[in-house]
């Protein structure tokens, strides 16, 4: 498996690279978020937009890093429907390979509430990261 | 009747543990932070081949520098702690209140302890039994 290392809020996730059918440098092309930063228009069409410093950190979180941020267009499946948003981030990092078993669950009793954003942990350079789970943010 | 425990400290609150639900004693690992959990998790320990919750039981406080792993109820997680005793201890039951979410004293040689009720503590930390 393929992982996508990517930066929100100074923390570094990964997430499935083959779900990821573009980062997007806003700089280069444009991605025009609504006023509600619930959904944003790429490419002349209307995407779902998961603001994940927003979730993660709630309403307060601060603003991203001089540079701005970018977007992944995320393509995936989930029950049968097709899933396509955009994913707000700080920046892109690295794809690095992953072994199946060392992906590790997380216990879901854990969790306040949504107990599937996560796919589970992973060890990169020593240090644990979360990996999202694509078809649930 | 004399049982070997655990003995370490919450605060200033000193607990003791049965030591067969005990798996291990380490100082205090790299956690990672996992966004959405319940309160009182202070993040996730990768321990042989496992991810294990651990648990802060005084939020807020200096972390203590020890971690106690408990493997009960089909379930691993881990408890922040400070000063675990190094061997276990040999106690009796003795008179006295307990706060929760501990039941009963025990005695050793150099003083008491309130005994961790397990049920309780993990109703306290909503960790499902």
């Amino acid at each position: 498996m393929d992982i996508l290392l990517l930066e929100v809020a100074s923390t570094l996730y990964g997430i499935d690279r083959l779900c990821v059918r573009r980062v997007i440098d806003p700089r280069r092309e444009p991605v025009e978020e609504e006023a509600e930063g619930r959904s944003a228009r790429y490419r002349g069409e209307q995407y779902r937009l998961v603001d994940i410093r927003r979730d993660l950190e709630g309403d307060g979180a601060p603003a991203p890093e001089a540079g701005g941020r970018s977007y992944l267009l995320v393509d995936s499946e989930k029950e049968g429907s097709r899933l396509r948003y955009l994913l707000g981030i700080d920046g892109a990092r690295a794809t690095v390979k992953l072994e199946g078993e060392r992906l590790y669950p997380i216990p879901p009793y854990i969790f306040a509430e949504k107990t599937d954003c996560f796919r589970g942990v992973f060890e990169y350079r020593g240090r644990l990261q979360l990996l999202f789970n694509e078809q649930c943010l | 009747m004399p049982s070997r425990v655990l003995r370490f400290r919450v605060g200033e609150r000193r607990w003791a543990l049965p030591m067969d639900v005990v798996r291990e004693v380490l100082e205090l690992p790299a956690l990672l932070p996992v966004p959405g959990c319940r309160p009182g998790v202070a993040g996730v320990m990768l321990r042989h081949g496992m991810i294990v919750p651990v648990y802060d039981l005084q939020p807020g406080g200096p972390p203590p520098a020890h971690v106690v792993v408990l493997d009960w109820a089909d379930l691993r997680n881990a408890i922040r702690v400070a000063d675990p005793d190094a061997k276990p201890l040999l106690a009796e039951e003795s008179a006295g209140e307990a706060g929760p979410p501990c039941r009963g004293v025990l005695k050793f040689q150099d003083g008491s302890a309130e005994r961790v009720d397990l049920p309780a503590l993990y109703r306290m930390l909503q960790i499902p039994i």
